[in-house]
C-alpha cells in the first residue's frame, strides 16, 4: 500500500518532538484567536508569519496550518456562544446559537468539537489518498461550470432561511446587491461607491457578518433588557448515547460535502458550511428540527468547515494554485522558505507534503484534547454579566474589522451593517440567506460574465459543457421536486383544516414538515 | 403603530430602487460584453417584484406591530464611529474609554466604576494584540 | 514623546542644527531606528509584492537593526497603501513598497489620484524587478515562438483571448499593446489574480497571458506553460533560452514590473540614504539573489535619483499602453 507507506513516512516527520511542539502551538494560537470575535485565520496567519522566519520549513508550515484549522474551530465557538461569526462559521449562528438560547451550549460546543474531528479525519484520508491527482479536478471547472455551481448554491436559500421563502429570497437578493458594491472586475467601473475610497474594494464579509449578526443581536438583547442572565445551570457536556448517535451521520455527510467543496477554488469552508447544512435539512432523520437548535444543524456544518479547511490545501500542494486568501498566504510562506509550490512540489519535497498531512491528523487530536475539556472555560463566559460582556464584544468587533485591511475606516462599514442588521431583524428578515447571497452573488456574476465573454455571447456553453449541463439538470430536478411537493402540501392542507397565512409561509419553506 | 409586514415591503422596495436606479447609471452592454449595470439591474428588478408581493400580502394578512427603538442602536453606532475618529486623531486608549462609556448607556444601570474597569481590561488586551500579534494599533 | 523631544533638543543644540521638530532631529540618523518601522505593502498578504517585501524587511532588520513590521494596506489597486505612506509623519518610521504602477502608470489610469509620486514621496531605492512573460498553455496552443503564435492566432476566427489579473494591471496593458503591435484581434479576460488565470489557461479557455513571472514559475517548470518571450530589455537569467520581445520580432516592447521603497517626501535625507545603502548591499548579496530567483524576481538597488530617472523614462510607453488598452479607473 502506497498510501500507508507515505503516511508512515509523513508521521516520521510529524512526530519529532519539535514538530509536535509547533503543531500544538499552532492549534492553540489558532483556537485562541479564533475565539475572539471577528479575528479570523487570515489576519492571524499574516500577523504571525514573521515568527516562522527563524524556524525550519516543515515546522513553520505545520504551525501555520495548525493556526488555520485551529482558528476555523475557534470561530465556531464565538458563533455558537455569542452569535458572532467569522467567514466560515456563519451557519453555526443558526442552530448553534439556537441551542445556546435553549441552554444547551455545552452540548453544541461538544458536537462542534467532535464533528470537527470527524470532518478533519475524513478530509485527511481524502488528502492522503487522492491529493496528487485530485488537484486536477479544479482545472475541469470552467466559468460556465462555476456559474451552474453557484446557481445550485442559491437553492440553499430555501433551507437556510427560518422564515418564509419570500423573505429568504429577498434577503438573498439584498446580499447579492451588497456584493455589487466596489470595483467591477470586468470593466473597472466603481459601482455604488459614492466616491468613498474605502468602498472601492467592496465591503468585507467580516463587516457584514459582524454587523448583521453580532451587533444586531447585541442591540436586540439590550432592547429586550433580557441581558442574558449569568449562566449558572448545570453544564451538560458529554452527550447521552442517543444524542451522540445523532452527531455522526450528519458529521459524515458534512465531511464529504466539505471535502469536495474544499477542493474547488473560490469557496472552501465558507461555502461548504452552507452546503452541509442544506444537505442535512434535506436528508437528515431530524430535518424538521433543524433551524430550531438541533444537533444535526451544528454537526454537519462544523464537520464541513474543518474538512474543507484541510482539503483546500490540495490545489495548492498539487498544482500550485491557492484557492482562497488563506491559501495564498500559505503559498507565500512556502516561497519565503524558498520553495515554489507547483505541480512538482509533492515529488520534490515529499517530506513537507506528507509531514504536513500527518501533522494535520495530529493537530486534529490536539484540537479535540484542547477543546473538549476547555468547553467548561468557554462556558464561564456566561458568568460574566452582560453589561460587562457587550462593550467588550463591540470592542472585539472593532479589532476584528480593523485586522482585515489594517484600516480603521472599515469599522464605519461594520457599524452601518449593525444598523442595517438591526432594521432587518426588527422586520423579521433573516440574515443567513443574505450572507449566502453576499458570498455567491459576486462569484455568480463574475463567472456568468466571463462565460458569456468567452463564448462570445452564446448561451449554449451552459448546456454543452458536461459539468455545467449536469449541474443545471440537478437544479431543474430539485426545482420540479420542490414544486410538486409544494403543490401536494398545499392540496393536503387545503383539504384539512384551514391555515392562517403566516402558517402557510412556513409550509412553503419546508414542505417536508407538512408531511410529518 | 406601524405594521411590520408593510414596513418590510417598503424596506425591500427602497433597497431595490436604491440599487436599481443606481445601476441605470452604468452601461448594460451586450451579451458578449456585458456591462457593469446589467447584473445589479436584473437582481434589483427581482427584488422589486418580491417587495411588491410583500406589500400586497401585507394588506391581506393581519397586521403585526413593528417594534423599533432608535435609541440603543443609535448609541452603539455613535460609540463605534467615535471609536474610529478618536483612534485616528487622538489615541485608541481614549477611544476605548469613550466607546465603553457611550455604549454603556444602551445597557441597564451604567456605572462609571464598572466602565473604567472594563476599559482598563480592554486596554490591556489591546496592548497584548499590539505586542504579541503585531497589530498596529495606535494605543497612545 | 517627551523623551524624544528632549533628545531632539539635545541633538539640535549640540549639533547647532535648527530643528524644531523632534522627528527631524532624531531623523539625522543618530538614533534611528528606535521604534518599530512600518513597511507598508499596498497589496493583500500572499502576493509577490508582499513576499518580496517581507524578504527584504528581514534583511533590513539584520543590517540596520530595529523591528520591521510588514503592514498590508490593500485597496484601490495599491493606491490606498501608498497614500497612507505619503500622508504619514516623515520621520523614517513609515516606508512603503511601491511599484512601477505608482510611479509611471496610475496617473494615466485614474481620473484622480490621492497622491503625486513626484511631490509627496521620496524614493529610497529600486528593490526588485520581475519580467512579464508571454505564456501559452502547452496543451492547447502549439506555438513555440511569437511568429508561430501570430500565425496560429490568425487562423482563429474572432482572434484569441488573453488573461490578466484585472483592468489596468501591467499584464492587461501588455496584452493590449501586444495585440496592437502584432495587428490581431484579441479579447481581454480579467481575472482575480493568476490563481484564476492559470486554471482558465490550462482549461483552454484563454490562450495567452503576458503576466508577472512569479505566479507561473511552478507551472512553467512542470511543462504546463511555454514561455514565448520576456518583456525585459535583455534575456532573463533563469530563462536563458527565451528571447526578448525585440528578438522575437516585436520591437519597442520593454515593460518590466519593478518596485521601489518609498518614504514621505520630507523624510530626512540621512535616513533615506542609510536605507538606500543597505538595500543596495542586500541586492548584491548572492543568497538574496538566489532566493529572489526562486520566486521569479531579481533584487535591485539604486540611489533615489535613479528611481526618479527610471520612473520618468518609462512614462511615455506606459501612457501609450494605457491609451491603447482603453482602461480607465476612478
Amino acid at each position: 500500500m502506497d498510501i500507508l507507506h507515505n503516511l508512515a513516512f509523513g508521521f516520521e516527520h510529524a512526530l519529532t518532538l519539535q514538530n509536535l511542539f509547533y503543531c500544538a502551538l499552532g492549534c492553540t494560537i489558532g483556537t485562541m484567536v479564533g475565539l475572539l470575535p471577528g479575528l479570523g485565520p487570515l489576519a492571524t496567519i499574516s500577523l504571525l508569519l514573521p515568527l516562522t522566519y527563524s524556524i525550519p520549513t516543515s515546522s513553520a508550515l505545520i504551525m501555520l496550518a495548525g493556526i488555520y484549522y485551529g482558528a476555523q474551530y475557534g470561530d465556531s465557538v464565538s458563533a455558537i456562544t455569542m452569535k458572532i461569526p467569522h467567514a466560515a462559521s456563519i451557519v453555526a449562528c443558526i442552530d448553534g446559537y439556537a441551542m445556546t438560547l435553549k441552554g444547551q451550549t455545552g452540548l453544541a460546543l461538544f458536537t462542534a468539537g467532535v464533528s470537527s474531528f470527524i470532518g478533519g479525519t475524513v478530509a485527511i484520508v481524502v488528502l492522503a489518498a487522492l491529493a496528487p491527482s485530485l488537484g486536477e479536478v479544479a482545472l475541469l471547472f470552467g466559468p460556465a461550470d462555476y456559474c451552474a455551481l453557484m446557481l445550485l448554491g442559491f437553492i440553499c436559500v430555501s433551507v437556510v432561511t427560518t422564515g418564509s421563502v419570500i423573505n429568504g429570497l429577498a434577503m438573498c437578493l439584498i446580499g447579492v446587491l451588497l456584493g455589487q458594491i466596489g470595483t467591477d472586475l470586468e470593466t473597472g467601473t466603481p459601482r455604488f461607491t459614492f466616491g468613498a475610497q474605502f468602498l472601492v474594494d467592496g465591503v468585507s464579509l467580516v463587516s457584514v457578518a459582524l454587523g448583521c449578526f453580532g451587533i444586531a443581536e447585541i442591540t436586540k438583547n439590550l432592547d429586550e433588557k433580557s441581558e442574558r442572565t449569568p449562566f449558572n445551570g448545570k453544564i451538560h457536556l458529554i452527550p447521552t448515547w442517543p444524542e451522540f448517535k445523532r452527531i455522526w451521520p450528519s458529521a459524515l455527510r458534512g465531511s464529504v460535502a466539505g471535502s469536495i467543496l474544499g477542493i474547488l477554488p473560490g469557496g472552501g469552508p465558507t461555502i461548504a458550511q452552507f452546503a452541509a447544512y442544506a444537505i442535512d435539512k434535506k436528508v437528515s432523520k431530524y430535518r424538521h428540527e433543524i433551524g430550531t437548535g438541533s444537533i444535526e444543524g451544528v454537526a454537519g456544518q462544523a464537520a464541513a468547515d474543518e474538512a474543507a479547511a484541510r482539503t483546500s490545501f490540495i490545489p495548492l500542494m498539487s498544482i500550485g494554485i491557492p484557492e482562497n486568501a488563506v491559501m495564498a498566504l500559505m503559498m507565500a510562506a512556502f516561497i519565503i522558505k524558498g520553495i515554489q509550490p507547483g505541480p512538482n512540489m509533492i515529488a520534490k519535497h515529499p517530506d513537507l507534503f506528507w509531514g504536513l498531512v500527518a501533522s494535520m491528523w495530529i493537530g486534529n487530536c490536539f484540537l479535540l484534547i484542547i477543546n473538549v475539556p476547555l468547553v467548561r472555560i468557554w462556558l464561564s463566559v456566561f458568568k460574566i454579566p452582560y453589561s460587562v460582556l457587550f462593550p467588550s464584544i463591540l470592542f472585539f468587533c472593532c479589532i476584528g474589522t480593523f485586522s482585515v485591511n489594517n484600516n480603521l475606516e472599515d469599522i464605519y462599514v461594520t457599524a452601518a451593517f449593525g444598523f442595517l442588521g438591526y432594521v432587518m431583524m426588527r422586520l423579521a428578515l433573516d440574515p443567513a440567506p443574505l450572507m449566502l447571497g453576499f458570498i455567491l452573488g459576486p462569484m455568480l456574476e463574475e463567472n456568468f460574465r466571463r462565460a458569456m465573454l468567452l463564448s462570445r455571447g452564446s448561451f449554449t456553453v451552459f448546456v454543452t459543457r458536461p459539468i455545467s449541463a449536469t449541474l443545471l439538470g440537478v437544479i431543474l430536478v430539485l426545482f420540479i421536486a420542490q414544486l410538486v411537493l409544494m403543490l401536494r402540501a398545499r392540496g393536503a392542507s387545503r383539504a384539512g383544516k384551514p391555515v392562517a397565512a403566516s402558517e402557510r409561509d412556513t409550509i412553503v419553506a419546508s414542505p417536508e414538515s407538512a408531511r410529518n | 403603530m406601524l405594521n411590520q409586514n408593510l414596513v418590510r415591503g417598503l424596506f425591500l422596495a427602497a433597497v431595490a430602487l436604491f440599487f436599481g436606479l443606481g445601476a441605470l447609471r452604468y452601461p448594460i452592454g451586450n451579451l458578449s460584453r456585458t456591462g457593469p449595470g446589467l447584473f445589479p439591474l436584473l437582481v434589483s428588478g427581482f427584488l422589486l417584484v418580491l417587495a411588491i408581493a410583500t406589500l400586497v400580502k401585507s394588506r391581506l394578512v393581519q397586521a403585526v406591530p413593528l417594534q423599533f427603538s432608535v435609541a440603543k442602536i443609535a448609541l452603539i453606532m455613535f460609540g463605534l464611529c467615535g471609536f474610529v475618529l478618536i483612534s485616528q486623531h487622538v489615541s485608541m486608549l481614549l477611544a476605548i474609554v469613550f466607546m465603553v462609556f457611550i455604549v454603556s448607556y444602551a445597557g441597564t444601570a451604567p456605572s462609571w466604576k464598572r466602565n473604567l474597569a472594563i476599559s482598563a481590561v480592554l486596554a490591556v488586551i489591546a496592548y497584548g494584540f499590539q505586542r504579541f500579534l503585531g497589530l498596529n494599533l495606535k494605543l497612545i | 514623546m517627551k523623551e524624544l523631544t528632549r533628545r531632539g533638543l539635545i541633538v539640535a543644540s549640540a549639533g547647532g542644527v535648527v530643528a524644531g521638530l523632534p522627528s527631524v532631529a532624531s531623523g539625522q540618523g543618530h538614533n534611528w531606528p528606535e521604534r518599530p518601522i512600518r513597511l507598508i505593502v499596498p497589496y493583500p498578504p500572499g502576493g509577490s509584492t508582499d513576499v518580496l517585501a517581507r524578504l527584504l524587511g528581514e534583511r533590513l532588520k539584520d543590517r540596520l537593526g530595529g523591528t520591521w513590521v510588514v503592514e498590508n494596506r490593500p485597496g484601490a489597486g495599491g493606491n490606498t497603501g501608498i497614500d497612507v505612506v505619503a500622508k504619514s509623519a516623515p520621520d523614517g518610521y513609515t516606508i512603503g513598497s511601491a511599484t512601477v504602477g505608482h510611479f509611471s502608470i496610475s496617473q494615466y489610469l485614474y481620473s484622480r489620484m490621492p497622491f503625486d509620486s513626484d511631490r509627496d514621496l521620496i524614493p529610497i531605492s529600486l528593490t526588485w524587478e520581475l519580467p512579464n512573460v508571454a505564456v501559452v498553455p502547452t496543451q492547447h496552443v502549439p506555438a513555440r515562438t511569437i511568429p508561430e503564435f501570430i500565425a496560429w492566432a490568425k487562423g482563429r476566427s474572432g482572434g484569441y483571448f488573453y488573461g490578466s489579473p484585472g483592468v489596468g494591471t501591467s499584464p492587461h496593458l501588455c496584452g493590449a499593446l501586444f495585440a496592437t503591435r502584432i495587428g490581431l484581434t484579441a479579447t481581454h479576460v480579467p481575472f482575480r489574480g493568476a490563481a484564476q488565470t492559470i486554471p482558465a489557461m490550462l482549461g483552454g479557455d484563454v490562450q495567452l497571458a503576458i503576466d508577472n513571472l512569479p505566479s507561473y514559475v511552478g507551472a512553467i517548470a512542470a511543462g504546463q506553460f511555454r514561455v514565448l518571450a520576456v518583456t525585459t530589455p535583455e534575456r532573463w537569467p533563469t530563462l536563458p533560452d527565451v528571447p526578448t520581445m525585440a528578438e522575437a520580432g516585436v520591437p519597442d516592447f520593454v515593460a518590466t514590473s519593478w518596485a521601489a521603497f518609498v518614504a514621505p517626501s520630507a523624510t530626512p535625507r540621512a535616513i533615506v540614504d542609510r536605507i538606500s545603502e543597505a538595500l543596495r548591499a542586500i541586492a548584491a548579496d548572492p543568497a538574496v539573489q538566489q532566493r529572489f530567483e526562486t520566486a521569479g524576481a531579481r533584487p535591485l538597488g539604486s540611489t533615489p535619483e535613479e528611481v526618479r530617472e527610471k520612473s520618468r523614462h518609462e512614462r511615455p510607453i506606459w501612457k501609450e499602453m494605457v491609451q491603447i488598452s482603453g482602461a480607465r479607473l476612478d
